[in-house]
């Protein structure tokens, strides 16, 4: 049986100094955007209702919502506790250059910034997506990385929280 | 004092300043150019096999007796394909003299797979693929691999008794060993690669690796891949006996992940530096318009003690 042409399903990302897996599948895009973008990222979240947004970017013409990891992932645990996850701690002012840009059905998509991508890449020993996610943590290159999925309607909370 | 003097101190004075601010446009013109020289001396520092073995702690690695080919040269143009040719290469070198030596046995069959759905199971012996006979993993592996046929015609001795089995695929595709559910007592880690799966490798990189890098480093990204995929080849004998796990065995998925962030990493370190070396060359040309004003300025200050001094020689006066 040939090992090698199994798919690379992970994709890793550390913000905050934290670092999660997740299913490659769920990607859109991800790209590298250095740069002063922190005050732009401000300037959304002071002028606009408060959302947990981070900040607003378009790619390819379509809008994109940074949110923090909070809003945008859930553990085996169930949902990442803000205070914890969102930053706050000493590397929350590490540049998040990478931004990762998720799949949805609607028109404009959520994504997050992150210090760092790594990947893709495969478990050893691969196992289902469902059985790593109730395992919590899996190992790539010396490191272990968080589990988690994207939260279920992230958008359409975003939508409803806005409308309210 | 007098006039004479004062104005001969003046003269001097305003010479010297003209001077210092000379000495000073230079020093500026001198860091414009190495400033722009570092701008544009800026090269990504590309993931090598050394850092890769360092990285996977491979030192274990047998260094090559010799090195008879030059890997920077033959993967200068190499397409993705022929990356995955060369790993290809690499996979079947290592594995091919063990899977030769292991008998076509089944130790099972991939659940719900083209093998279990007719019928086959663990203790099949294959005997013969297409009419051809197979005494090992490997010929088994070659024959399916390389017809590519949408179906094969097997015979299989269980319990001593010989039976007669076809196996397809579906409509569209082509049996290889990976789709044919067979599953052997392969040792961990040890793969042959068909020419299909070199296809099937090349577009799942295509797809999952290289649209991840921003287009104008794609090129690059796969020049080093290609280097670190030929120099591969030469480490083909230290990896005869080893299998996974085993110190220094070589892991292909491993390989592309640690080049994947390596390469990403030197974009990043590429894009910083030039950030540092845009910002420093833009200082030293801010500096350099304050250097011309002061040299104008003392230029200035030159001829105007300059003409007062030759006033005072003449000994000229307003009245």
């Amino acid at each position: 049986m040939n090992t090698l042409t199994r798919p690379f399903r992970w994709f890793g990302l550390e913000i905050h100094g934290r670092r999660y897996a997740i299913d490659f599948n769920c990607i859109n895009t991800v790209f590298y955007q250095p740069g002063d973008h922190d005050q732009a990222d401000r300037a959304v979240v002071e002028k606009g209702p408060f959302l947990g947004i981070r900040g607003l970017m378009v790619h390819e013409g379509s809008p994109v919502f940074l949110l923090p990891p909070s809003r945008l992932f859930a553990s085996a645990t169930g949902p990442l506790d803000a205070a914890e996850h969102d930053g706050g701690g000493a590397s929350a002012d590490a540049p998040a250059s990478w931004v990762v840009i998720f799949n949805g059905d609607s028109i404009s998509s959520v994504g997050i910034r992150a210090e760092r991508a790594s990947g893709p890449f495969r478990m050893q020993p691969e196992m289902a997506e469902a059985e790593a996610f109730a395992k919590k943590e899996i190992q790539h290159l010396d490191q272990w990385w968080t589990v988690v999925r994207l939260r279920p309607n992230v958008m359409e909370d975003l939508q409803g929280e806005g409308n309210e | 004092m007098n006039t004479k003097s004062l104005s001969f101190a003046l003269v001097w004075t305003a010479f010297g300043l003209v001077v210092l601010t000379a000495i000073w446009l230079a020093y500026i013109g001198i860091q414009i150019s190495s400033a722009g020289h570092r701008f544009t001396a800026q090269a990504l520092k590309a993931p090598d096999f050394d850092q890769y073995r360092k990285a996977l702690r491979l030192e274990q690695l047998a260094a090559p007796k010799s090195v008879a080919f030059n890997s920077e040269k033959a993967a200068r143009d190499a397409s993705v394909a022929q990356i995955f040719e060369w790993i290809a290469e690499f996979e079947n070198g290592r594995a091919s003299d063990r899977l030769k030596k292991l008998k076509p046995l089944l130790s099972g069959v991939v659940f719900g797979g083209l093998a279990e759905r007719i019928g086959m199971r663990a203790g099949d012996e294959v005997v013969s693929v297409n009419g051809a006979n197979v005494d090992s993993v490997l010929a088994v592996y070659d024959m399916l691999d390389q017809r590519g046929e949408q179906s094969v015609q097997l015979v299989i001795r269980r319990q001593g008794r010989l039976f007669s089995a076809s196996l397809a695929a579906p409509a569209g595709e082509r049996i290889n060993a990976e789709n044919s559910g067979m599953l052997f007592n392969v040792p961990k880690g040890l793969n042959v690669v068909g020419k299909s799966q070199v296809a099937s490798l090349a577009a799942q990189f295509d797809t999952r690796f290289m649209l991840l890098v921003p287009p104008e480093w794609r090129r690059q990204y796969q020049t080093s891949l290609a280097v670190i995929a030929h120099e591969l080849l030469v480490y083909i004998d230290s990896q005869r006996d080893l299998v996974e796990g085993d110190p220094g065995f070589i892991r292909i998925d491993q390989m592309l992940s640690w080049h994947h962030d390596a390469f990403t990493s030197a974009i990043e370190q590429h894009t910083e530096n030039t950030r540092a070396a845009s910002a420093s060359q833009l200082a030293a040309l801010g500096s350099f318009g304050d250097a011309i004003i002061g040299l104008i300025a003392a230029l200035a200050l030159f001829f105007v003690a300059f003409w007062f001094h030759n006033r005072s020689v003449l000994g000229l006066t307003d009245d």
